[in-house]
């Protein structure tokens, strides 16, 4: 079997010297980029079955008895792999572009299954050397974790390749075991084997439909600019595609970024319907990372509550008995206002508080930050998990996306969860949040502008905070490029895992 | 005019409540071995919290050479810092003060405006008087006297008879502090706290939730506990209005109250910033 690596500056260059060495039949088994541009491992279709055959006579040494054996136990896995591809063509019909990748991913997959009937033919595996060494490396001996190999060529690079050819390109995709010798000893479809050819029917349910999207996204100036501007807004690839693929075809680009951010505005959930925090009150106890302003959050509602109804409407509780100078910096926000910040050590305290301060419009609790896997939040959970008790999720509008991501996978609550967005003044994009919210249908309370207590605070406008995440911000080193679109959604939605790519 | 502090947070000033003195009370019940050192506790702890205290002692006199309330009633003394070895709050006698607050010819709330006057601060000032005068200052009012029990063979009865007055006469709902030492099945004493509480549902149908700190435990837990209890007393802390008085004159404050002494406590008038 031949293997190359092929590296260039652009991945079109790249799949441009595949295609020189494979020709037509070029199977691309991955595209990555590396440091100096992009690298890319490709084979000829004509090695697949020279591949089987290798196997099936007795892969890495092993009697023929026990490929045979492996050979039975991959025949069904590999049908109901077409099976599933089988169920995918359906869903794709309406898609030239994609069906063609299709087509061709299946002529592919026909002729390895007719290599599989040979009686000499093996399991399908593919491993995917990591190492740099250009040569085509012999197959592993040793056991491994479960392996994706793909290929995907990237239609919005291939086009933009002059010259290139136009045709799409095969899928091809080959699932290693995690245990060679399970394969050889098993006989029929363990749970085990039943997971993997599931992960596997996602993998290329998602494939296509990335593909197919792609290839849509590319034929469509107007949805692919949206999508790169909703990209370097800051929201998710998952979320923009998903948006993206309702947008009605015959809308202009004026209507269509309208469309967009009238989505993006129906979606994120705020109380503008109905009373504001200081308005409603209750217990709130404000949970977050460290960090992230839920003091000065507490300080500011406090303040907004004492406005409307007076100073001894507003009781100050904090649970934090960890960070240096906590409960003092509360106590001083209490003092400023003439109320008391109590500290409550334990549950029981905490809930003794609660009866003292049973009169009060609003009770504020501030909490401890913690990293969202810090062992000693699901302690400080519990100890908040009174049925009076409604949490308001601080999150920095500034974060990261996968940062925000990670605190409310931690922090939310079963349902209803409530956030509020400090620090908007300091984020440069806002589509993270707004992002984390839409998809998490968290309820926005509220918003802090800045460090003023409490002036910086302003109720949720979804249509401002979306507005205000699609304003232009300027050249930036992290925001993709049109042609980058295809390596975001390549990787966008592919499963945690020890890919071989 | 005052310079407002240049920070993040000047905003919250202007909503503030009108700058008041805080009254806390502490009932003086005849438990003095643990009142005594429970006021210097609670005065310490709201010294740390920021709080600047004056301890009003209504259980000792006022003299001419030990002046206190009833001087402060009638002029400003200028400044009662404590020696260098004192603490750091102030401790001013203050029965007779207290006496011509509540005479006859006073309505209450009139009483405690001159009180606010004669404090024109921010700060705590902490009352430990006897359940009569505090009945008479502050019946009725939303403050909630502080009223520690002990292991002290007696502390059952004043604790209960100063309970029972304080509810049926002030309409006052103290907050009942347990002060016994260590765990009481274990040492073999009576547990007042538990007692006091059969007693009042039997006979006063009143539920009592003493707060439990125990003297011997570790420092730390102690002061811990103090904290919390120095914050509870502060949420239902009596506010003072400074204002001047509107209608009729104040109490009629007489000389001839001056030297007096009131009986319940007057053992203790060596406590004026004797610490």
């Amino acid at each position: 079997m031949n293997i190359q690596r092929f590296t260039a500056a652009t991945s079109r260059e790249a799949l441009a010297k595949a295609r020189m060495a494979f020709g037509e039949g070029t199977l691309i088994l991955s595209n990555r980029p590396i440091e100096n541009g992009v690298e890319v491992v490709a084979t000829g279709e004509d090695s697949l079955a020279s591949l089987d055959q290798d196997e099936g006579r007795g892969f890495n040494g092993q009697s023929s008895q026990s490929s045979q054996s492996g050979q039975r136990r991959a025949e069904p896995s590999f049908k109901e792999v077409a099976s599933a591809v089988e169920d995918d063509a359906t869903q794709l019909a309406m898609s030239t572009l994609s069906f063609q990748d299709y087509v061709r991913e299946r002529m592919a997959r026909r002729r390895q299954e007719e290599s599989a009937d040979n009686p000499n033919s093996a399991t399908k595996l593919i491993r995917i050397p990591r190492d740099d060494t250009p040569a085509p490396r012999p197959l592993e001996r040793q056991p491994a974790p479960a392996a994706h190999s793909f290929q995907g060529a990237s239609p919005a690079a291939a086009s933009d390749t002059p010259g290139a050819h136009s045709a799409p390109k095969a899928i091809v995709l080959k699932v290693a075991p995690q245990h060679e010798p399970e394969l050889a000893a098993a006989q029929g479809l363990s749970p085990h084997i039943s997971r993997e050819l599931n992960a596997m029917k996602d993998l290329i349910e998602d494939r296509f439909n990335t593909l197919n999207w792609l290839g849509q996204a590319r034929q469509n100036p107007i949805q692919a600019n949206l999508m790169l501007k909703l990209i370097r807004a800051g929201y998710s690839p998952t979320l923009s595609r998903t948006i993206l693929e309702r947008m009605p075809e015959a809308a202009d680009a004026a209507q269509s970024m309208a469309w967009v951010m009238d989505v993006l505005e129906r979606n994120l959930h705020t109380d503008a319907q109905g009373p504001a925090l200081q308005q409603e009150g209750g217990i709130f106890a404000l949970v977050g990372a460290t960090g992230v302003g839920k003091t000065t959050t507490a300080a500011k509602l406090a303040g907004l509550c004492a406005r409307t109804h007076g100073p001894s409407s507003v009781g100050l509780i904090t649970l934090d008995s960890y960070r240096v100078g906590a409960q003092e910096q509360l106590r001083a926000y209490g003092k400023m206002l003439g109320i008391v910040a109590h500290l409550a050590h334990d549950r029981a305290a905490l809930q003794d508080l609660l009866g003292l301060l049973s009169n009060k419009k609003m009770v504020l609790i501030d909490t401890t930050g913690l990293a969202p896997r810090d062992p000693r939040k699901r302690e400080m959970m519990d100890l908040l998990d009174i049925p009076r008790v409604k949490r308001l999720l601080v999150l920095n509008a500034g974060g990261h996306g996968d940062t925000l991501e990670d605190t409310v996978a931690h922090f939310k609550q079963p349902a209803g969860q409530q956030v509020i967005f400090s620090k908007i003044d300091e984020a440069v994009k806002l589509g993270p949040a707004i992002d984390v919210a839409i998809r998490h249908q968290l309820l926005l309370r509220g918003v802090t502008t800045g460090q003023r207590v409490p002036e910086d605070w302003e109720a949720p406008v979804a249509a401002k905070l979306v507005r205000a995440s699609m304003r232009s911000t300027g050249n930036s080193a992290y925001d993709p490029k049109i042609a980058d679109l295809g390596f975001i959604f390549s990787h966008a939605s592919s499963p945690a895992g020890p890919l071989h790519a | 005019m005052h310079d407002l502090p240049l920070n993040q947070a000047v905003g919250l000033l202007g909503l503030a409540a009108t700058p008041a003195a805080q009254l806390l009370a502490v009932v003086a019940h005849g438990d003095a071995r643990t009142e005594q050192p429970l006021l210097w506790q609670l005065s310490s702890t709201l010294c740390e919290l920021g709080y600047s205290v004056s301890v009003l002692d209504a259980t000792v006199a006022e003299t001419p050479d030990n002046p206190g309330l009833l001087q402060l009633l009638d002029y400003a003394f200028g400044s009662t810092a404590a020696d260098a070895d004192g603490p750091a709050w102030n401790v001013l006698p203050a029965a007779l003060g207290l006496q011509a607050l509540c005479a006859l010819q006073a309505k209450p709330a009139h009483s405690l405006q001159r009180l606010g006057q004669a404090f024109q601060s921010n700060g705590v000032l902490l009352l430990y008087a006897g359940v009569d005068p505090l009945v008479r200052l502050l019946g009725r009012t939303a403050l909630r006297p502080l009223l520690s029990v002990s292991g002290e063979k007696s502390s059952l009865l004043t604790s209960y008879l100063a309970l029972k007055r304080l509810l049926r006469r002030g309409r006052l709902e103290p907050t009942i502090l347990n002060m016994m030492r260590g765990d009481p099945q274990a040492s073999g004493t009576a547990d007042v706290a538990h007692a006091l509480r059969e007693c009042a549902r039997n006979f006063l149908a009143h539920e009592v939730h003493p707060i439990r700190i125990d003297p011997a435990q570790a420092e730390s837990h102690v002061d811990a506990d103090m904290r919390r209890l120095a914050t509870r007393l502060l949420e239902h802390a009596l506010a003072l209005p400074a204002g001047a008085p509107q209608g009729d004159a104040g109490p009629v404050l007489s000389g001839k109250l001056m030297g007096e002494r009131l009986g319940a406590g007057m053992e203790y008038g060596e406590m004026s910033r004797s610490h």
